[in-house]
């Protein structure tokens, strides 16, 4: 008991964190048992219903239950999440450790292509995009992932840049080991706990971007629910049914504050060298 | 004697950047240095700090290409590409014959890497690997010689002293069994009283080994116990090379003179 509270001190911020995330991701994982309802049956007789122990969310203006969509939402919300995170931070990390590493020309290229992909403002190049392709989930994840990774390809550059100072880089060629080695088994390694902090920042950042496409009815498409659409639809309705936007909203803001709760206060903890 | 390893008129000169008014600096490190290292003995390397005694050490093993000259080992250059017919594959096989036990054995040792896996690496990466059975064991064989023991190589290197980490270098330096093994100021940063045990763990390997050490050190108490032939180097060039014995009791330059000198007054 002791040395649990021992370690719980300074970190009730990381578990906080934590408790959000995994209850989001545990609501998602069995949305289907857990939802009380069909997310996409309709039911007339049921319209605008305010919250009650029938409906804990209320009934939106299909008479569908909320509850039920917003399990349902958060299972779209974080796979979109999870999805355009790994490769923005595939595509960031590999660039960055190439930039960093190789120095001269491939940095240079490298980092003006970083430099070009920041100037353009990423939302708005997001909408050109949607404006041109499908709006399918697919489409989504991917395009955010491809306008996402400039900030991990940065990280990893400044550490592949100390990094490949070391002695221990220099025992590795020593060694006899390739420069693919080198690159993901003596820097990658190494420069991960900021990679890890900056991909839970990215996550929240993605399923935000995913919410305001979806709001803005490029997104997720109707009837699939998703957080974003279902405050969409709550939109119309605000004067008279306050739940259909604010418990989206609310899942939204509880989820983006456990994503970054937890990834600003996980580089303590990703640390071998820092562990108590 | 046969000497395994010789360079032949080594220079290496590092520019600085220059800034609007004033050009690039350019600072000659290593100046047509020459040496020879007889088969199985050791030659002891000394100058003061930034004399350029590292950057020929990183040449020799082969880290840091030279701007002109070259380093025979058994008689090849190392830095020749057009006297191979396979470069590539020459310097692949030469990582077995020559390694090396870095100075600060805080940044030799990957962080992430157990202990294990940094021994075995160089057998992982050699250009045909044993099986990966044979490999763990030499790796555990290898470690166990320097006295670390099986139950500990699962262990990450923070998880060790300074000594232990130097020890488990020199494991991993060894475990290919190279011919010629470059030790760069390997107890500068440990303990007086650890420094002493690892020069003697390098002494009994030699012996047991049949190994050639380049010792490069600023202590010249510290070459004297390890050298046979001793090499002092002052600006980037070699000052004098002679016998141990000799140079510590007839030295014939004045810089040599003078670097004894300054250990017999903090002696006193």
């Amino acid at each position: 008991m002791q040395r649990i509270l021992y370690w719980l001190k300074g970190r009730e911020l990381l578990l906080l964190g934590g408790f959000l995330v995994g209850t989001v991701t545990i609501a998602a994982l069995l949305a289907p048992w857990l939802a009380p309802y069909d997310p996409l049956a309709q039911n007339l007789d049921a319209m605008y219903n305010a919250p009650s122990f029938l409906h804990w969310l209320g009934t939106d203006g299909y008479g569908r239950d909320v509850l039920s969509r917003m399990l349902y939402g958060a299972r779209v919300s974080l796979w979109v999440g999870f999805v355009s995170v790994g490769i923005s931070a595939s595509i960031g990390a590999t660039l960055g450790l190439c930039a960093g590493y190789f120095r001269g020309l491939v940095d240079e290229c490298i980092m003006r292509f970083v430099d070009i992909m920041l100037c353009f403002p990423s939302f708005f190049l997001i909408l050109a995009v949607i404006a041109f392709l499908d709006a399918n989930l697919l489409n989504i994840m991917v395009i955010i992932g491809l306008t996402s990774w400039m900030g991990v390809a940065r990280l990893v550059r400044a550490e592949a840049m100390s990094l490949r100072e070391r002695e221990f880089i220099s025992a590795a060629r020593l060694a006899g080991a390739s420069t693919m080695r080198i690159l993901f088994r003596h820097i990658l390694p190494n420069a991960l706990g900021p990679v890890m902090v900056s991909a839970t920042l990215g996550i929240a950042g993605a399923i935000l971007t995913e919410s305001s496409l979806s709001f803005l009815g490029i997104g997720v498409q109707h009837p699939l629910p998703s957080w974003g659409n279902i405050l969409l639809e709550g939109k119309e309705s605000l004067e008279f049914a306050w739940w259909l936007s604010f418990f989206p909203g609310f899942a939204i803001l509880l989820t983006v504050l456990g994503y970054y709760l937890l990834g600003e206060n996980l580089r303590e903890f990703l640390d071998p060298r820092t562990q108590r | 004697m046969e000497n395994l390893v010789e360079t032949t008129g080594l220079c290496r000169s590092f520019t600085g950047r220059g800034t609007l008014l004033r050009g690039a600096e350019t600072t000659r490190a290593v100046d047509n240095v020459s040496l020879t290292i007889p088969k199985g003995q050791t030659l002891g390397l000394v100058g003061e700090s930034g004399c350029g005694k590292s950057t020929l050490g990183r040449m020799v093993v082969g880290l840091l290409p030279p701007d002109s000259g070259d380093v025979l080992v058994m008689g090849k250059p190392l830095w020749n590409a057009a006297a191979h017919d396979n470069y590539r594959a020459f310097r692949q096989e030469m990582t077995r014959h020559i390694q090396m036990v870095f100075q600060d054995p805080y940044s030799s040792l990957t962080p992430r890497m157990t202990v294990l896996e940094s021994v075995q690496e160089p057998l992982t990466c050699a250009p045909a690997p044993l099986p990966k059975a044979q490999r763990r064991e030499g790796a555990l064989a290898m470690l166990e010689r320097v006295g670390i023991e099986p139950e500990q190589a699962k262990r990450f290197p923070h998880q060790f002293s300074g000594g232990q980490r130097q020890r488990i270098a020199i494991a991993r330096a060894l475990v290919s069994r190279p011919a010629f093994v470059v030790c760069d100021e390997p107890t500068s940063s440990l303990d007086a009283s650890v420094q002493a045990q690892i020069l003697n763990l390098l002494l009994d390997l030699q012996d047991e080994l049949g190994l050639t050490y380049l010792f490069i050190s600023h202590d010249l108490a510290v070459v004297r116990h390890m050298s046979d032939q001793v090499a002092v180097m002052q600006r980037g060039k070699v000052v004098e090379q002679a016998p141990a014995n000799t140079l510590f009791t007839a030295p014939q330059t004045e810089y040599t003179r003078l670097l004894l000198h300054s250990i017999m007054e903090l002696g006193k």
